[in-house]
């Protein structure tokens, strides 16, 4: 199963798909972009329970935090005794754009049995001074590089949407680091 | 500064203060335990390394917080536990990096190693961050022992209980401060 996620409106989001793997062999994957602008309270992530042996699962979650907005990743590994065998990674990246703006990742790892393997990191960047100068002492403007590191970022979530809202999501990153909303 | 006992405290890191604690535990405890540090002076910094052996059914229920309030402040936290027979870990902690502590870094990092059926592991390595000039991160991990390494090491002679020994060891000692890796041979 296969959830891919993708938070960029409303004033307040919490929502958290999540994934329940009650056969053997099963697997599920959690895909999540948070865009969280001004006034903005993205609190995004998302759960698995692992219910049977031999199951895996990935998640993978990213948000960007822009003019004082929010995002925060809340996510819920739970392996229960018998799942034996289960294999699962999470990893979280949060860019923030501004000083004013915030990240927060709340991460819970439950894990009831011996013979399983789960791994889970996370970081907290800004856009990098160095990558921004490379750019723009190529010719771009400030504002350009910007978008361009930003769309980077998103790129792994992107390239996995349908056409028409890899263009949305894309141009609303482009205005939003342009200063073109709000 | 080594401690075999971890209690409930609230510790404030002053204007270039560095602080080391590495706690050696194999007691448990019932009521969890709350650890406060606070970094209230520019460029303190805050090491603390945790090596948690667990037997039988022994429960270590520990709640930390560490909050960065000064500029370029650090704080690395380091958790390895090894947990056989019914132990149990429920380790809540938190980073919190506030809007003036601009340059801070800080890391948590918690791994586990499970060794038997009935142990448990439930971690919560949170961070809440309210500048942009940070470097945080934290990592967790839940495993077992290999059975490429109990397999490789019993075609080398060596028996199950003496290759666990070893394998336990090297888990925790991989990145403990010399003074534990001496307490820690004798686990």
């Amino acid at each position: 199963m296969f959830w891919l996620d993708c938070n960029i409106g409303s004033k307040v989001t919490m929502k958290y798909p999540s994934i329940i793997l009650r056969e053997p062999h099963a697997k599920g994957e959690i895909l999540s972009f948070a865009y969280a602008g001004r006034g903005q309270v993205q609190d995004a992530g998302g759960k698995v329970i692992h219910c049977a042996p031999h199951t895996s699962s990935t998640i993978s979650s990213r948000s960007v935090s822009n003019h004082g907005g929010r995002s925060s990743y809340r996510g819920l590994v739970k392996i229960i005794p018998g799942a034996h065998d289960t294999t699962v990674s999470v990893t979280c990246d949060a860019l923030l754009l501004d000083a004013d703006s915030r990240s927060d990742t709340y991460p819970t790892m439950d894990i009831a049995e011996e013979r399983v393997s789960v791994a889970h990191e996370a970081r907290v960047n800004r856009i990098s001074e160095e990558a921004l100068f490379y750019l723009m002492s190529r010719g771009l403007s400030e504002a350009d590089a910007l978008s361009l590191l930003v769309n980077g970022f998103a790129q792994a979530v992107i390239k996995k949407l349908p056409m028409e809202y890899a263009i949305e999501l894309h141009r609303l990153l482009t205005l939003e680091t342009k200063g073109g909303i709000g | 500064m080594i401690r075999q006992t971890i209690k409930t405290m609230h510790k404030v890191i002053k204007r270039g203060e560095q602080v080391r604690w590495v706690s050696v535990v194999d007691r448990g405890w019932r009521i969890p335990k709350e650890i406060t540090v606070t970094l209230l002076g520019q460029s303190g910094r805050f090491e603390w390394f945790i090596f948690v052996i667990g037997r039988d059914s022994a429960t270590f229920p520990l709640n930390i917080r560490v909050v960065h309030k000064a500029p370029h402040t650090a704080s690395h936290i380091s958790a390895r536990s090894v947990l056989d027979g019914e132990s149990q870990i429920a380790w809540n902690a938190r980073a919190i990096v506030e809007r003036g502590a601009v340059g801070a870094d800080t890391y948590l990092s918690f791994r586990t190693l499970l060794l038997s059926p009935k142990a448990r592991a439930k971690t919560v390595p949170s961070l809440e961050i309210a500048t942009d000039d940070v470097t945080a991160g934290h990592a967790a991990s839940v495993d077992r022992l290999s059975d490429d390494a109990l397999h490789y090491c019993a075609t080398r002679g060596l028996d199950q209980p003496e290759t666990k020994k070893l394998l336990v060891r090297a888990f925790l000692s991989s990145d403990a401060p010399q003074a534990a890796v001496k307490l820690l041979e004798n686990i």
